[in-house]
């Protein structure tokens, strides 16, 4: 099937023009950008693994002050080349004319954390105060972030303000980290939610840096309804966790329509769709009655419900109001 | 023939063309909305994540409505018989097909993950009835074999109908195992032969496919041709690299090996290992072929494992570095003589038509609300990029 032709022959397109496209298709270059990019990339990650192999197994002969030493020079060099080349600071999205110039901080930024984290363990030189070891480094990060307008940046820094709230609740429990049936845990991931998403909302209505309010939601949107599934499922008292996931639901949902974005509707159909059969299934096996009339219960919610959901995917527009 | 209104598809290969010349300048934009308005295209195809998961809730609905089936059926009988989930999957495997041709004719659902995850589900039930019927009447040295001549016809036939390209890769591997089983029933020789007999079937279709794909008639089935190729490009190649023929001779052939003895024309499979992929990459360059070369692409590298297998140096730390060092070099080397375009290759990247649209998107609306006015009759979804905003809030940060 011939597009041009098609067109040519229902009158779309002139003669003069079907020459020039088909000219066009004939000599069109082939762009092989994808390809490269990939292998350097490829090759970058296999160069870095092999020198990390190399010097953890050449350890005792190089010596770890030489080791710090060089990620200290390198990760300098990093921060103070983008210092230097930095654009002044805007509101808006920036955009540097060098491509590498993004990639170049981000190198900067994962050094110093991973020259903290092994100052930290070879030296212990905070201590026991796991939270400034992770904190100095989020500082950095979102310092970072603003001022050189990185949003890979940006969900480090956020990743990095997570792992501190969680660690300073529990310093001494390190595996209890991502445990969320503890309920300090449950609550400081709450908080850490609640405050993101405000903060993003202060955000954007002072019009600071907009761009990075989806990186704030999508992170305290995802944290807020795990914990709040982690209460409905770990926690006595039901009708509250669901009270509050349901309240959650509800701001995202108003927030995806304000957005016009399918990804906090989708979040929170899906994990709102997971506490409601949660709680349904749990009244369900509360009531004492004939397994296999339960059974039929429950398979008639989940069609209902899936049959539900498949339509709301189908209306989706609708809701957010995005005009065909 | 296809199940696809077949007006709407090749309205939405020309629109796709029309885009890209748009994007590209050769067409005007008053062109464009006039072309965009005539072609229309009924679809219903929403993006790529609403497919996913309309998808899992279709397959979720699926399992539901059988298990609500099952437990009804067993409120009043309370026995369970091979009969019986012959009968279940023959009724669920009628019911999903019978939604999956309604939807497909009323609801014009393509590419939405409905039709996906009903036609998969559909034939997912009638392989299940098959295995019950023929359960007890085979022995085992032929049970795989004979089920794949069994799907095969099935398989063909939902290619054709549905043009799924999930479908023709299972197409592909069954052709596959058909050929290699029943190659295998020919003794000793078929032993030897194997490899060259795989290559020349692959190439055979390969080249065939290549030659069909341009035709105007199966132009609908262009996506699967362009599987078969990628399935035969992988099987060539499986079919010469060494490690893959040293080992299948050790495990299927029962070959036995003694120390530092080598397979027969080790040193012809050597050279194929090695060949074959660059091959592949050289001729995709050359013919502007990205299948090719992306395949290409992949299978040096398992050449690479493959001569890394065998002839190690023990010290991986120094190879890897090596390699990256070699790879980091080629592409910067490639992307420095690249920057301006040479023998037709460029480094330029090749502006995606519907970023180009987006950025455009304003004007383009204000000129398609215009001419919508003259034509009121017409439905409201002709166009599909009103709501490409989802698409952005995807893909986030560089992560």
């Amino acid at each position: 099937m011939d597009a041009g032709k098609q067109l040519n022959i229902d009158g779309f397109i002139f003669d003069e023009q079907l020459k020039n496209i088909q000219q066009f298709e004939s000599n069109k270059n082939l762009s092989v950008h994808w390809e490269l990019r990939t292998i350097l990339y490829l090759g970058i990650l296999l160069f870095i693994s092999g020198i990390g192999i190399f010097v953890y197994l050449n350890i005792d002969t190089i010596g770890h002050q030489a080791i710090l030493a060089s990620i200290a020079i390198i990760c300098c060099g990093c921060l103070y080349y983008s210092h230097k080349n930095k654009l002044p600071f805007s509101n808006e999205q920036t955009k540097h004319s060098s491509p590498f110039f993004d990639y170049i901080i981000l190198l900067g930024c994962l050094l110093f954390g991973i020259f903290i984290g092994y100052i930290q363990y070879q030296y212990s030189i905070f201590g026991f105060h796991y939270g400034l070891a992770t904190l100095t480094p989020t500082l950095l990060f979102f310092y970072c972030a603003y001022i050189f307008d990185h949003k890979g940046i940006l969900s480090l820094g956020i990743t990095g303000l997570a792992g501190w709230a969680g660690l300073s609740v529990t310093p001494m429990q390190l595996l209890e980290k991502n445990d969320f049936s503890s309920t300090s845990i449950i609550f400081t991931a709450l908080t850490l939610g609640a405050i993101i998403t405000l903060f993003a909302r202060y955000c954007d209505t002072k019009n600071i840096k907009k761009h990075f309010s989806f990186s704030y939601n999508n992170f305290s949107a995802n944290i807020l309804f795990i914990a709040a599934l982690g209460a409905l499922f770990t926690q006595p008292l039901k009708l509250i966790s669901f009270i509050l996931l349901s309240g959650i639901c509800f701001y995202y949902i108003k927030y995806a329509i304000a957005q016009k974005s399918f990804l906090f509707l989708l979040l929170s159909i899906i994990y709102g769709y997971i506490g409601l059969t949660y709680l349904v299934f749990s009244l369900l096996t509360e009531i004492r009655a004939l397994e296999e009339i339960l059974f039929l219960f429950g398979s008639l919610y989940t069609a209902a419900s899936c049959a539900g959901i498949v339509l709301f995917f189908i209306f989706y527009k609708k809701i957010l109001g995005i005009k065909k | 023939m296809i199940a696809y209104n077949r007006t709407y598809l090749t309205n939405l290969a020309i629109i796709k063309k029309a885009k890209y010349w748009y994007a590209k300048k050769l067409l005007s934009r008053e062109q464009f909305t006039s072309i965009e308005n005539k072609y229309i295209i009924n679809f219903y195809s929403p993006a790529l994540f609403i497919r996913i998961g309309l998808f899992i809730f279709t397959c979720i609905l699926v399992s539901a409505a059988i298990s609500l089936f099952t437990a009804f059926f067993f409120l009043f009988t309370n026995n369970a018989s091979t009969g019986f989930g012959i009968f279940i999957c023959l009724l669920f495997t009628t019911g999903c097909f019978i939604a999956l041709e309604i939807l497909i004719k009323k609801k014009n659902i393509y590419c939405s993950g409905i039709d996906d995850a009903l036609l998969y589900s559909g034939l997912g039930f009638l392989f299940g009835a098959l295995c019950f019927i023929f359960e007890d009447h085979f022995n085992n040295s032929n049970t795989i074999l004979f089920y794949s001549i069994l799907f095969l016809p099935i398989l063909v036939c939902a290619v054709i109908r549905y043009s799924d390209k999930l479908i023709s890769l299972l197409l592909g591997i069954c052709a596959y195992t058909v050929f290699f089983l029943m190659f295998l029933k020919l003794g000793e020789i078929a032993k030897m032969i194997m490899p060259f007999a795989l290559m020349i079937l692959s190439v055979s279709i390969y080249f065939v496919s290549k030659k069909y794909r341009t035709k105007q008639n199966l132009f609908f089935w262009k996506s699967c041709m362009v599987v078969f190729e990628c399935v035969t490009l992988l099987v060539f190649y499986l079919a010469c690299n060494y490690y893959v023929i040293r080992e299948s001779s050790i495990s299927f052939f029962d070959m036995h090996l003694a120390q530092g003895e080598d397979i027969p024309l080790a040193f012809l499979f050597y050279i194929l290992t090695a060949l074959v992929p660059v091959l592949y990459v050289f001729y995709g360059l050359k013919r502007k072929d990205k299948v090719l070369l992306w395949i290409g692409l992949v299978l040096i590298a398992a050449a690479a494992l493959t001569f890394k297998y065998y002839f190690s140096l023990g010290h991986p730390e120094i190879t890897l570095t090596v390699a990256g060092i070699i790879m980091i070099a080629i592409s910067y080397l490639s992307i420095k003589y690249l920057k301006t375009p040479r023998y037709r290759i460029t480094f330029e990247e090749e502006k995606d038509e519907d970023n180009f649209l987006k950025t455009n998107a304003e004007a383009l609306v204000i000129a398609q609300s215009f001419s919508q006015q003259g034509q009121s009759n017409q439905q409201q979804n002709t166009t599909e990029f009103g709501g490409g905003d989802f698409g952005g809030a995807g893909a986030g940060s560089k992560f």
